[in-house]
Order: C-alpha cells, then structure tokens, then sequence
C-alpha cells in the first residue's frame, strides 16, 4: 500500500522528504499515556524501521493526520480519555481502516474482556518482552 | 281424708325436689322425702332426731343461720346457687342448692320450718368451670396481647427488615425497617412481590438477577433455609442498594408450605467499601505496572541494542528508567505509608522546625520543575513541633494535587499564617477547575480517587488520605474549601 502525502496537507510538509522512505517502511500508530512505555516503545519500534506515530490520549489521537494511514494500531486500554477498546471498535468501522490490524497492550484486561467489542488481532499483556512484541509486531504485519 | 292425707305424704316423699320439715328449737327431723335423704346420705332412722346433731357440719353456716331466723322470726328465706358444706363419704363438700325455707304454723304460731330444695351443685360447678375457662382465657389473651406487642416493638425498631410472603410469594407483611430499606410504603407491600419487576433485583456484579437466583425463590422451592446471601436492589428511584437476606420457609401443621419469611440487612456500606478495596487494587496493579512496564523494556533494549541505538536513544532510555524506577518506588512508598497508617505505626520524630525549613526541603525542587509559578508567601519563619519530613510529605502532596488537578492554573499560592493564637495554617491554593460539593466530602477518606473511571490522572489517589492522618495525628486539622470553575484551598493546621 503506497501512501501519498495529500497536497493540501500543510501541518506536516516534511513528509515529502519522508514519503521515499515511507514506501517501504510500515507505520505503526502507537495510542498510550504513559510517557515512559510511549518513549520506549518509539525507541524499539523506530529501531527496527517501523515509522511511528505516537499519541497519548484519544482526543490526542482523533487529531491525527487522516491522509496517512497505518499498517498497524497499537493501543493501551485505559487511557485518560476513554477506552483503547471502544476506540478500536470504532476506528474498525471506518472504511479505510477494515484491513488495518489491531493490537491491544494492558495491565488489565484479558483477551476475553475484548469479546464482542473489538476483535484485536493480537493481545499483548504489560509488562512485555521486547523480542516478544516485535514478533507479534512483525507477524501481525506481514499477514495483513 | 284419711286417704288424701296419705297421698298428701306420698307425694311429698316421692317429690323430685328435696323437702324437709324441723319441728322445735331443737329442730327435730319431723317429715323428710326420700330426696332430702338421698342429699343428706341419711335414711329415715333420722327421723325424731335433731338436724344439728345429725349433720353437725351445717352448724355456723349460713344455712343454718337462715334456718334459725325462720323459725325464730316467722321470715321466709328464698337462696339461689347457695353454697352449703355438707360430709359426704366421709369428706366435707361444697354444695350448691336452691332452697326456700318456710315457717310452719299451727294456729298461727311458728312451731317449725319447711325446707324445700334442690340441688344445683353440677350446675354452679359447671358454671363455675365455665368462667374460670373465660378467666384463664382473658389472662392468656392478655398475655398473647403483651407478648404481641413486645414483639410488635421488636419488628418495629430492629435494624433487620423482615418481610413475610404468602405461599404465592405476595409479601403480606414488611417491619418499618424492609419498608426503608426497599423504599416501600405500607400501601406498596400489598402489591409487591419479591421479585417485583419495578424493584430490580440485580447480581453482585451489576447483572439482572433471575428469578430462580432469589434467595426468597430458592427458600420456597427447596423449603430449605437461606443464610447471608447477598443481592443488589434497583429501587424505582434513587440509589442501588445491597441487602444481605436470610430466608426460611413456613410450614403449617400438616408440612405444607405456606409462605416464607425473609430478613434483610442493607449492606450497601459494606459491599461499597469492599468494592472500594478491590478498585483500588486494580487501579494500584495498573499503576505499578506501568513503571515496570517501561522499565523493563527499556533495560531489555538497551542490553540487546545498546550498541545500535544513538546516543540520544539511550541517554533517553536510562534517564526514562530513572523515573519509571522513581514513580515505583514512590507509588511503594504510598502503598507501605497507607498500611502503616492503618495500623498506627507510623512514628513521629517531632522538633521545633520552621516551615520555611520543611517547604525547602520537602518543595523547592517541585518549585523549580513545575511550569506552574509556585508562591510560597505568609509568616513562612513561624516554628511548629513537628516531623518535619511527614509535614513536608503533606505539603507536597498538596502541592502536587494543585499541579496534577489544576494544570491551568497560573498559579499555586501556598500561605503561611497565624491563627486563634496557637494555630498555624497552612493554605495551598490553585484557581483550577474546583470539585464538585458532593465530592468535597470523601476526599479524604481512603481509597477515593475523584474520578476513577475515566482514569484521568495516574497516582495511587492515598495522597490525602496519607496527609490527612499525619495532620490528625500531630493534632492539627485537615480541609479543602472549594468551588467549581473558581478553584480549590486545601488547608492545615498545626499547634505551633
């Protein structure tokens, strides 16, 4: 899936610069309000050529830039705002977002909690193994 | 005549009431019938005897009494139901007799008296077996009736609602205490059933109760009594409430069942505080895990990649454990205080200190990091006996409160004065976003966090509960005055 910088988009010009590499690299759009796991996980995720785009509460998250659209969703549960799994829900209805995976992190919440609302692809509990979420990471990825 | 005479006789002696004539002031036994003699247990031997030395026994009684006056004053006497004492096989007996005694005149001159009686005694005694069944009856009902009432008083001020149901499970009856509890009125019971649709009765967990889950439902089909279950109840209006109910089932004689009866105890404090207790473990696991969440990612990335990374990535990755290290030990530290406090364990290690001295050391660094201007203004030099370090862990408690909660407010005043002479107070003041009055009042209690659900801000929510014991225990008091839009001023005081 090749993504274009819209030209009317004028809050994020850089992307020009950016979209070569973008062909290729897949973007993950990572939803979670700790500081601390949002800079780690930029970290890892970034390290191992993923582009990622951080937000760190939902009204946050609803601000994104439309025109670009993720390979991946990454969301916490309890966020500040509301809900990473009815946020998950609605975001799988919109049209553009049908094939976009979805992966789920918590403290929390078990798989079954998920059921009936948002059918993640996968679900990874805190706290994680790093190896193991670029696994996840990476499968869930490649069989979209 | 001679004939008439001697019927006269006969008839008089076969009579079916008792006759006796007594001639003379020695009252001699002159004519008696044979049912006379049958009540005296005598035969006709008696006959030109004297009556008292006869049957000795009537001597002193009434009886002979009136007998006497008869004959001694020519008055007739007329008795109904007249007790006389008479031996009879060899025992004194109360007997019972309507009797006429009547003089007996020969030219006009009283010369005896005429006796003429019948016996009543089965009669009077089954009278008499009557009223004392009525009189051992009205003491029984008074009894029921005192009995009645102390149980009535029992049902009315216990602190157990008591319900009854009839055997369809229509409940007959509701004390004062199961009206309050249910939000019922009288008129309401006749028309309620336990499992009244307009009462919705719920699970523990929030989920519609079936009405094979009852406890008044598994009473009355198993016939078997119910102990402590507990079930949440939706009145119409107002708050959920949880009842505790105990139920047994009403048999009748031959074993059926004709009802139930349930008592019930509003729970509702208890189960919230339990439920309190189980949010904030939940909320305290996720906080933990957050922090370690964190930590150990980047420790992990850092020892697998720690060459790869730039330079900028692992400056970040070691000063981000740093703090997620720092939140965790914070968070145990609140953890550990709170228990402490629980059990009172938390020793005080008091000196004169100024509260210049405990906001240096306990706040300047927040003063410096905080995008907010922190004013520390007032007699800021006054000196209190006091842990100094506890004092500065309310202090900034009630400082981060303001930066957490008020993020908009330009500014936090904290204000040092003297009041009511021994008193120091201490203000922290923000011109955030306020709280609302009908959380103003659980602010401190443990536990509470203002808003839980939406898990708007991180933290433990034992701040204040953790400052509010340590005010109370160096015999200060602890407040918030606050108003929605306009701002909030916790406040503590100390003896100086």
């Amino acid at each position: 899936m090749l993504i274009f910088p819209q030209e009317n988009d004028k809050t994020k010009p850089y992307q020009f610069s950016l979209s070569r590499r973008e062909r290729v690299m897949r973007k993950i759009f990572l939803l979670e309000d700790d500081q601390g796991i949002r800079e780690v996980l930029e970290i890892l995720l970034s390290s191992e050529d993923y582009i990622v785009h951080s937000f760190s509460s939902i009204k946050d998250f609803r601000k994104r830039d439309r025109s670009v659209l993720a390979d991946l969703y990454l969301f916490d549960v309890m966020l500040p705002d509301g809900s990473g799994i009815d946020l998950c829900k609605e975001i799988k209805e919109e049209e553009n977002n049908r094939n976009v995976p979805f992966m789920i992190m918590s403290a929390h919440a078990s798989l079954g909690d998920l059921k009936g609302i948002c059918e993640p692809a996968d679900f990874i509990s805190k706290p994680f193994d790093i190896i193991h979420l670029l696994e996840r990471v990476k499968s869930v990825i490649a069989q979209q | 005549m001679i004939d008439s005479e001697r019927g006269f006789e006969n008839l008089i002696s076969q009579a079916p009431v008792a006759i006796l004539l007594t001639k003379g002031e020695d009252y001699i036994v002159s004519k008696i019938n044979s049912t006379m003699l049958a009540i005296l247990q005598k035969d006709e031997t008696i006959i030109g005897k004297p009556l008292f030395e006869l049957i000795p026994e009537l001597k002193g009684q009434p009886v002979a009494k009136m007998l006497i006056e008869t004959y001694e004053y020519g008055v007739s006497h007329v008795e109904t139901s007249h007790p006389v004492t008479l031996v009879r096989d060899g025992e004194a007996q109360e007997c019972f007799f309507n009797y006429n005694f009547t003089p007996y005149l020969e030219n006009g001159k009283v010369i005896g008296v005429i006796d003429v009686a019948v016996e009543v005694t089965d009669q009077v005694l089954a009278i008499r077996d009557h009223e004392n069944t009525i009189a051992e009856k009205v003491v029984l009902e008074e009894t029921l009736r005192n009995s009645e009432k102390r149980l009535q008083g029992i049902l009315e001020t216990m602190a157990e609602g008591v319900g009854i149901v009839d055997s369809m499970g229509q409940m007959v009856y509701a004390n004062p205490m199961a009206q309050q509890i249910l939000g019922l009125t009288l008129s309401d019971i006749e028309d309620r059933t336990y499992n009244d649709p307009r009462w919705q009765n719920l699970r523990l967990d929030g989920t519609p109760l079936p009405h094979e889950e009852h406890p008044m439902t598994i009473m009355m089909t198993t016939g078997k009594n119910v102990f402590d279950r507990e079930i949440g109840v939706q009145p119409p209006e107002g708050d959920r409430q949880y009842i505790s109910i105990n139920a047994a089932p009403i048999f009748d004689e031959n074993g059926n069942l004709t009802g139930g009866i349930g008592t019930f105890m509003n729970v509702t404090s208890r189960r919230l505080i339990s439920q309190g207790k189980d949010d904030f473990i939940s909320i305290a696991s996720h906080e933990i895990k957050n922090p370690v969440t964190s930590l150990k990612a980047s420790l992990q990335l850092l020892e697998r990649a720690h060459s790869r990374l730039p330079e900028e990535s692992r400056t970040k990755l070691i000063s981000q454990s740093l703090r997620s290290l720092e939140n965790l030990s914070r968070l145990i530290h609140d953890l550990l205080d709170a228990s402490r406090m629980e059990q009172g364990q938390l020793r005080m290690q008091k000196s004169a200190v100024s509260i210049d001295e405990i906001f240096d050391d306990c706040c300047s660094h927040i003063a410096r990091s905080s995008r907010q201007r922190l004013i520390f203004e007032g007699e800021k030099h006054l000196i209190v006996n006091a842990d100094g370090q506890q004092i500065g862990q309310v202090l900034s408690n009630l400082i981060s409160n303001a930066i957490k909660y008020a993020p908009d407010s330009a500014e936090i005043i904290v204000n040092v004065s003297q009041i009511k002479g021994d008193q120091i107070k201490i203000c922290v003041k923000d011109s955030g976003p306020g709280i609302p009055p009908e959380k103003l009042n659980h602010l401190f209690d443990r536990y509470y966090r203002t808003n839980y659900e939406g898990q708007k801000y991180t933290g433990l929510g034992l701040g204040l509960y953790i400052s509010a014991e340590i005010v109370k225990n160096h015999d200060g008091e602890i407040g918030v005055e606050s108003e929605v839009d306009k701002g909030s001023t916790f406040w503590f005081t100390l003896p100086s």
